[in-house]
């Protein structure tokens, strides 16, 4: 059964060129990751729910080095690792997953409770959004009245991914 | 003001800091990680870039002696096709030589019971290949990649204000 799209638009000032929307861009998947991972809490600032006993006992736990006091939506590591910046325009970005994805597949299934069912079967861990309050805290780094500054900035920062792309080949 | 040559050379330096042998060994100790661990869940790569793939299920009569087997790793289950029997394959999935700009991840080393793990691994990846990088894994080392990159950038630019 296909999964929903996992997207989450956010608005941000219409001052941004597209190399600072694109920089912001970056910074909230950063974010999302980090909070997911370190402070393991959803969108709204909430403990994500514990694991099923039948999750804890699974051998995918065991491989996966996991521990049942660390609910952090990480098993190999790629459903966090493939949410990045989908789309943007003046005013709005959009992060989430590709649509289709076996990622996409993952986040749907903690988002809505369903893993891979129809309907919830389990408790939501919807960690696919950022409170206005972080928002503004990343925006700070980005100042629309110091255009200097957060343009640099964002050069910096989407320069270091565009010169870190395509680093792995075959021998 | 910066001039050209300035900013050219600051770029050069922290490329090169970014490409050191110590970042190169950081992001292949990540990729050999992810290599082991998503194997070890029962998923396989077929060529640089594709999309992780279930493993190709084992045969009956594989499932049958891995259950008679007590010597069976415990990350793995007589039904679980995963490269895993004794762990000895993947755990020897290793960083084998670094340099400036370049890290080369492999399996290595010999086995208890005889032959080298890299002979195996070719063997198994005949059906089960698994000595790849998926396009997700990719992102996952370019994201932080980028990260050292950007502090790189930054301190040398920095530099020349």
């Amino acid at each position: 059964m296909s999964a929903k799209w996992q997207k989450v638009a956010i608005e941000i000032p219409k001052d941004y060129g597209p190399i600072e929307r694109k920089a912001i861009a970056l910074e909230i998947v950063d974010f999302i990751r980090n909070r997911t991972q370190s402070k393991r809490v959803d969108k709204d600032g909430k403990p994500f729910a514990s694991y099923s006993k039948s999750y804890v006992k699974s051998l995918d736990f065991k491989i996966g080095g996991k521990s049942k006091s660390k609910v952090d939506l990480t098993l190999s590591g790629d459903m966090l690792g493939a949410l990045d910046l989908l789309s943007h325009k003046s005013g709005k970005i959009i992060v989430g997953f590709e649509n289709g994805s076996q990622e996409n597949a993952r986040a749907d299934g903690n988002i809505r409770g369903t893993y891979g069912n129809t309907k919830p079967v389990g408790p939501a861990r919807d960690f696919l959004g950022i409170s206005d309050e972080d928002l503004t805290k990343i925006l700070k780094k980005y100042p629309v009245d110091r255009k200097s500054v957060s343009e640099r900035r964002a050069a910096v920062k989407v320069a270091a991914s565009e010169v870190a792309e395509n680093p792995v080949e075959t021998e | 003001m910066a001039s050209f040559k300035n900013v050219n050379n600051s770029l050069k330096l922290a490329l090169r800091k970014a490409t050191s042998p110590a970042n190169m060994r950081k992001l292949a100790k990540m990729a050999s990680d992810m290599i082991r661990t998503r194997t070890r869940l029962g998923f396989g790569v077929k060529t640089l870039g594709g999309k992780r793939q279930k493993l190709a299920p084992l045969k009956p009569s594989t499932k049958k002696s891995r259950k008679a087997n007590p010597n069976l790793s415990g990350l793995t289950s007589a039904g679980k096709s995963n490269l895993t029997e004794t762990g000895q394959l993947l755990d020897s999935i290793d960083v084998v030589s670094v340099t400036q700009g370049k890290a080369v991840v492999s399996t290595s080393g010999s086995r208890k019971g005889g032959g080298q793990n890299k002979e195996i691994a070719g063997y198994v990846s005949v059906a089960r290949p698994f000595m790849n990088i998926s396009d997700v894994e990719i992102k996952r080392i370019e994201d932080d990649f980028s990260k050292i990159v950007e502090k790189e950038l930054d301190g040398e630019l920095n530099k020349i204000k």
